[in-house]
């Protein structure tokens, strides 16, 4: 499958969510990054089908999925940011709907909810209702059903929020299985969830694409950029306003802190690995955070 | 699609606000009901009273109307009434007195003498049901009939229970059904958008097809089965305290109700048909709800503006402005609670003296009502974003 997005743009009255957005996507994990109000729920609503662009238009296999309608969606798995369940639903109950929603027969149903039941742990809760379960169990709820009709694009808004390290670790490893011949975009704020994992990454900056390309790349970029340094406590807000601060340690009454930087920011500073983070702090580091778009 | 609409109904009926709703109508219903209930001596003594002197209309009986009623007024008249209306089996057989002369006497029956054309009477008795005959005291079985103008037989029946069924509906049940509807149906899309579940709708195959018949399914299965439960509750009731015998009568021997009808069926066809029009009436206000929930995110408003737009004729004619042309004209429009009461039934030319055909255009209100807003909804659906 080869998902063409061309030129698209949307506008909420006063506000350009997207600005002209172009890009393609093949089969292979995609990461979505961008602080809040870059407009990556925005994209991803387009690219599921429940928000029309203000122009521009998407494509599947070369045809506009306005054009392809239900045949569009039929090939679509989504997991939205915000996820309204029916609380007095159970788990199975739910997964069933979905089922019918995409088109599935009782008798093919049946078999996929058991096995995407049990792929996201959740076998032995399926008759509990869906008001009982945990944050991270609506969520892993959420992934089974996007995966239900065996999608050859998965959009996944935010698929680790609220999720404990060891559920983040193994849906990384389940998205990785399934990538194979599918698209898989998915949005994060967690860069590590798509570190090792994405074919691509996607930086939304102000409802633009800022870049797209391999992490390897982009982290080559910043290569001889990123530095530790170790510094007093009290000199670290000096180092802050002179430049991008990363993460940073403890150590006693000094800090050791990340910091990007064109020159050597301090005496002792020591080159380091660029990691996914560092490119984050590094184009959206001077933004102000905004609400979610 | 069998599967959607099980799901849809099951989201229906796990609405708690619905049955609230329902049992407080029940016991509001309930309440009233017993509290105008007579005591079950006075019930018996008017089963036994119709038993006696109901039934089809002779002249025996006529004769025995006339006779109790003459003797009742001069009681009354020498200030014995009283005393006498005490006693519940004299006030029983008055009551019969009086249906048997209303009978006669509303509906400009003329008395169809021995002289009358035999064959007129024969298919007529043919389809008394036996069981009125037999309480008729013998002598009187080969007493002539009594016949309205239109040749059929003038049948007496304690109209009690029928006629309290039957007008359920035009009296409270409009409103208890109105009320379900809306509770139930209001938050059929709006509590989808605002929980944020439309987004899997609408990006699933069906979600914006399929799902919104499936919707609109539930919706009118919804509205039917509302209804039932309402209709259900006078039915048992006076079932079970005055019996449901009469329902084989003709309705318009229900002169209470039906003094002057053009309907030729029996009272339980009537009532079965005025049952189809109030469903489809409630499937009307129903799928209306569903059209102002799928405009809406927030329950409330879909659930204020059905009830305003389903209130709006009680409303403007309680106000007192029902004569301005702008209120005729609203009250032209909205139409729900006829549509629910099924009062067009039975009422074949216009409330104002024309001579337009008000039943057909009632079907024809009724027909759109119908169709606009399902229509509505699923272009509405078919074009709906998420923001």
């Amino acid at each position: 499958m080869r998902l063409t997005i061309e030129q698209v743009s949307r506008r909420f009255k006063r506000r350009q969510a997207l600005e002209a957005i172009d890009c393609e996507l093949t089969p292979g994990i995609y990461g979505l990054i961008g602080p809040n109000g870059a407009g990556k729920t925005t994209l991803m609503r387009i690219l599921a089908d429940v928000l029309r662009p203000s122009s521009g238009q998407v494509a599947a296999n070369g045809t506009p999925t306005a054009t392809l309608g239900e045949r569009y969606r039929d090939l679509l798995g989504y997991l939205p940011q915000e996820l309204g369940f029916y609380s007095y639903f159970t788990g199975e109950r739910f997964m069933r709907y979905m089922a019918y929603l995409k088109g599935m027969s009782g008798a093919q149903a049946e078999g996929r909810i058991t096995a995407l039941l049990r792929l996201v742990h959740l076998e032995d809760q399926r008759s509990r209702k869906i008001g009982h379960y945990s944050g991270g169990m609506k969520r892993r709820l959420g992934i089974a059903q996007a995966l239900l009709n065996d999608p050859q694009l998965l959009i996944l808004d935010e698929p680790t929020a609220g999720l404990d390290p060891k559920e983040r670790i193994r849906l990384r490893n389940l998205l990785s299985d399934i990538s194979g011949e599918r698209i898989v975009l998915l949005s994060t704020h967690i860069i590590t969830d798509i570190e090792y994992i994405a074919k691509e990454v996607l930086l939304l900056k102000e409802g633009r694409l800022a870049r797209q390309d391999t992490p390897e790349r982009i982290l080559s970029e910043l290569t001889g950029k990123v530095w530790e340094v170790e510094t007093p406590a009290e000199r670290l807000g000096e180092l802050e306003r002179a430049h991008l601060v990363g993460n940073v340690q403890r150590r006693g009454s000094d800090v050791r802190a990340r910091v990007i930087a064109e020159a050597r920011p301090a005496g002792n500073a020591m080159p380091a690995e660029p990691r996914l983070e560092d490119i984050y702090l590094y184009y959206f580091g001077d933004l102000p955070e905004e609400g979610g778009s | 699609m069998i599967g959607l609409i099980r799901i849809e109904l099951f989201k229906l009926y796990a609405q708690r606000v619905v049955y609230i709703a329902a049992v407080v109508f029940a016991l509001l219903y309930i309440f009233q009901f017993y509290s105008s209930l007579p005591s079950a001596a006075e019930r018996a003594e008017d089963r036994t009273a119709f038993a006696t002197y109901g039934g089809p209309l002779t002249e025996a009986k006529l004769q025995w109307a006339l006779d109790f009623n003459d003797a009742y007024e001069e009681e009354r008249a020498a200030g014995r009434a009283d005393a006498l209306l005490r006693d519940l089996r004299y006030r029983a057989e008055l009551k019969v007195s009086m249906e048997i002369l209303n009978a006669v006497r509303h509906q400009e029956q003329t008395m169809a003498l021995s002289e009358r054309e035999p064959q007129l009477k024969q298919p007529f008795q043919d389809t008394l049901p036996h069981s009125q005959l037999f309480t008729i005291p013998e002598s009187d079985f080969d007493s002539p009939q009594v016949y309205s103008t239109n040749g059929k037989p003038i049948v007496i029946v304690n109209q009690e229970a029928w006629h309290r069924i039957v007008l359920y509906i035009q009296e409270v049940g409009y409103l208890f059904a109105g009320a379900l509807v809306i509770l139930g149906l209001a938050g059929s899309f709006s509590s989808e958008a605002s929980s944020g579940a439309d987004q899997l709708l609408y990006s699933s195959r069906h979600g914006r097809g399929r799902a919104t018949w499936a919707k609109l399914a539930a919706g009118a299965i919804y509205c039917v089965s509302a209804l039932a439960a309402l209709m259900l509750l006078p039915l048992t009731l006076y079932g079970l305290h005055y019996g449901l015998d009469g329902w084989d009568v003709h309705f318009a021997d229900y002169r209470r109700m039906a003094s002057g009808t053009s309907f030729g069926g029996s009272v339980l066809a009537y009532y079965s048909l005025q049952m189809l029009l109030s469903a489809l009436g409630c499937i009307a206000l129903g799928w209306l709800t569903m059209l102002l929930s799928a405009w809406s995110r927030h329950l409330l408003v879909p659930a204020l503006v059905a009830g305003v737009i389903f209130l709006l004729p009680f409303m403007l004619i309680m106000s007192g402005i029902a004569d301005s042309p702008l209120v005729l004209f609203l009250l032209g429009l909205f139409q729900h609670i006829g549509l629910i009461q099924a009062t067009y039934l039975d009422r074949p030319s216009f409330e104002w003296g024309s001579s337009f055909n008000y039943n057909a255009m009632m079907y024809g209100y009724l027909a759109l009502s119908l169709l606009l807003p399902a229509a509505a909804v699923l272009l509405t659906l078919r074009r709906k974003q998420v923001m």
